[in-house]
């Protein structure tokens, strides 16, 4: 299996008992982007909190290039490759960008953030900055670009657009295609189906902890399920 | 006056440093330490029998405090801490309220309820006159001390990785975790770090000041009082409430009566609840 190959099979998960995913099976090869689609409530952010090891799942398996993460703690998981970029954010906002960008490079030997500033210039010139100051665009660059530090192989994102301004968003999906295109596996969470169709080869939807629909980017924006949930036509 | 301000300030250099101790703990895991004050109260029996049995000057044996309490912290959350940490907030405040009791107790028990004090140390006996101000050598030094051991803190805090970590554990211990940086190993450093603040506070505290089982308990009060005017997780501000009460603490002393000292401390902890409860530099 291709190293960088995320597999996961028949998750249940959910919180305190409920479970928010009934049985979800996916799969994302090496140096694809994925989407998952869905509304809000679906699963989606349970599904990548359970990847990157916020959430231990119930049951089912999560294989990344053959071995097995699923109950793995979070600060193993990116070690192992891994890095997610959380809903919200969830920068250290006390903290200057560049602390930020630092943070993000823990496990790493290596911390120079070269590459980052040169994907999101703007980052370079606001380093000093405390990171609750940034707008909501340049928050989600360090948020990425954080990520980014840890030298991961497979980038998860979680709502990358929520409350970003239409221009940024497409610049912010230019950039991941970019990354992408230099050898790293996305996947990424979206209501913005528009948004993330346009950027993935493949896609799923998810609805109510179930996949019920699969298969590549334009088939899906075709299709009539997503059509009438989620594009309104 | 002049006099009253500066021995406030000294004393209150002192309180800071006790004081940045509790709000790392508070900071990077939310568990205020009742323990705090019996952690000091040990930190100055140790100084006490290094000088009595092995004739070891305190302030040359503050490094050996530093050590053991910080080791005395990583024990108190290993075997103690750890266990209540997805309990529910009382039982964490019974926790560390228990082991305050369990020491205090402990320590009345090994040692007696006697008041002790150090023999002649390096500073003692001396006597500085700063125009028309009289400072004594233990209390010089042990603001000295305090304020050498704050600034290394809030160093570390700033400016190294590991610092950077538990600030980042302090702010949001999820996001921490996806960034490689493992709680458990965040929450132990904060309890000896912590411990060991308080650990050089008693070594220099020693130099002037009784020793019994009880001491802790007013220094953790006053602790307490310098984190919330501070602001519950801030060490700038920890630092800054502990002088803030030092001083207040020595001119009620000295312009109203000694006896009413307290009155006036916890006067302005009403303040801060009634006035701004986050503190004058705590998170929202």
């Amino acid at each position: 299996m291709a190293r960088e190959s995320l597999r996961v099979v028949d998750l249940v998960a959910g919180y305190g008992g409920l479970p928010a995913l009934h049985g979800v099976s996916l799969e994302v090869r090496q140096g694809e982007i994925v989407a998952l689609v869905g509304a809000n409530g679906a699963g989606k952010s349970t599904l990548l909190r359970a990847i990157a090891g916020l959430l231990a799942p119930t049951s089912g398996a999560i294989e990344l290039g053959g071995a097995r993460l699923e109950g793995r703690p979070a600060h193993l998981v990116v070690r192992a490759g891994i890095a997610l970029v959380p809903e919200g954010r969830r920068l250290f906002g006390r903290l200057s960008v560049e602390e930020n960008l630092l943070l993000g490079a823990y496990t790493q030997s290596d911390k120079s953030m070269d590459e980052v500033f040169a994907l999101f210039p703007v980052l370079r010139e606001r380093r000093a900055q405390r990171a609750a100051t940034l707008s909501g665009g340049e928050q989600q660059m360090l948020a990425i670009g954080r990520g980014l530090m840890s030298q991961p192989r497979l980038l998860l994102l979680d709502e990358p657009s929520l409350g970003i301004a239409p221009k940024l968003v497409a610049r912010i999906y230019q950039t991941l295609a970019a990354i992408n295109q230099r050898g790293l596996t996305i996947l990424l969470v979206e209501q913005n189906v528009r948004a993330a169709l346009a950027c993935a080869s493949r896609a799923y939807v998810l609805q109510t902890g179930r996949i019920v629909q699969q298969g590549t980017a334009p088939d899906l924006l075709g299709s009539e399920l997503v059509r009438k949930a989620f594009l309104g036509i | 006056m002049a006099q009253a301000l500066v021995s406030g300030l000294l004393q209150g250099l002192v309180f800071a440093l006790i004081a940045a101790g509790l709000t790392l703990i508070f900071g990077v895991m939310e568990i205020v330490n009742f323990a705090h004050g019996e952690f000091l109260m040990l930190s100055m029996y140790l100084s006490y029998f290094f000088q009595a049995a092995l004739g070891w000057d305190p302030l040359a044996a503050l490094p050996l405090n530093a050590a053991l309490l910080f080791a005395l912290g990583l024990l108190v959350y290993y075997a103690l801490i750890r266990r209540v940490l997805r309990a529910p907030m009382l039982a964490q405040i019974f926790a560390t309220f228990g082991l305050s009791v369990f020491l205090q107790s402990a320590a009345q028990f090994l040692w007696k309820p006697d008041f002790r004090t150090l023999g002649a140390t390096l500073v003692s006996g001396r006597r500085l006159a700063l125009g028309g101000v009289f400072v004594s050598g233990p209390q010089l030094a042990a603001a000295a001390g305090a304020v050498l051991t704050t600034l290394a803190l809030w160093w570390m805090l700033a400016r190294t990785e590991i610092g950077r970590a538990l600030l980042a554990t302090a702010e949001d211990r999820g996001a921490a975790a996806l960034m490689g940086i493992d709680p458990d190993r965040m929450f132990a450093l904060a309890w000896g770090i912590g411990a060991a603040c308080v650990g050089v506070a008693g070594a220099l505290l020693s130099t002037f000041y009784y020793v019994f089982p009880q001491v802790g308990s007013q220094f953790a009060l006053i602790a307490f009082v310098a984190v919330a005017l501070g602001g519950f997780g801030s060490v700038v501000g920890a630092f800054v409430g502990g002088i803030a009460i030092g001083v207040v603490e020595s001119l009620a002393g000295v312009f109203v009566a000694p006896a009413v000292k307290n009155l006036f401390v916890f006067g302005i902890y009403l303040a801060v609840v009634l006035v701004r409860p986050r503190g004058l530099f705590g998170k929202q």
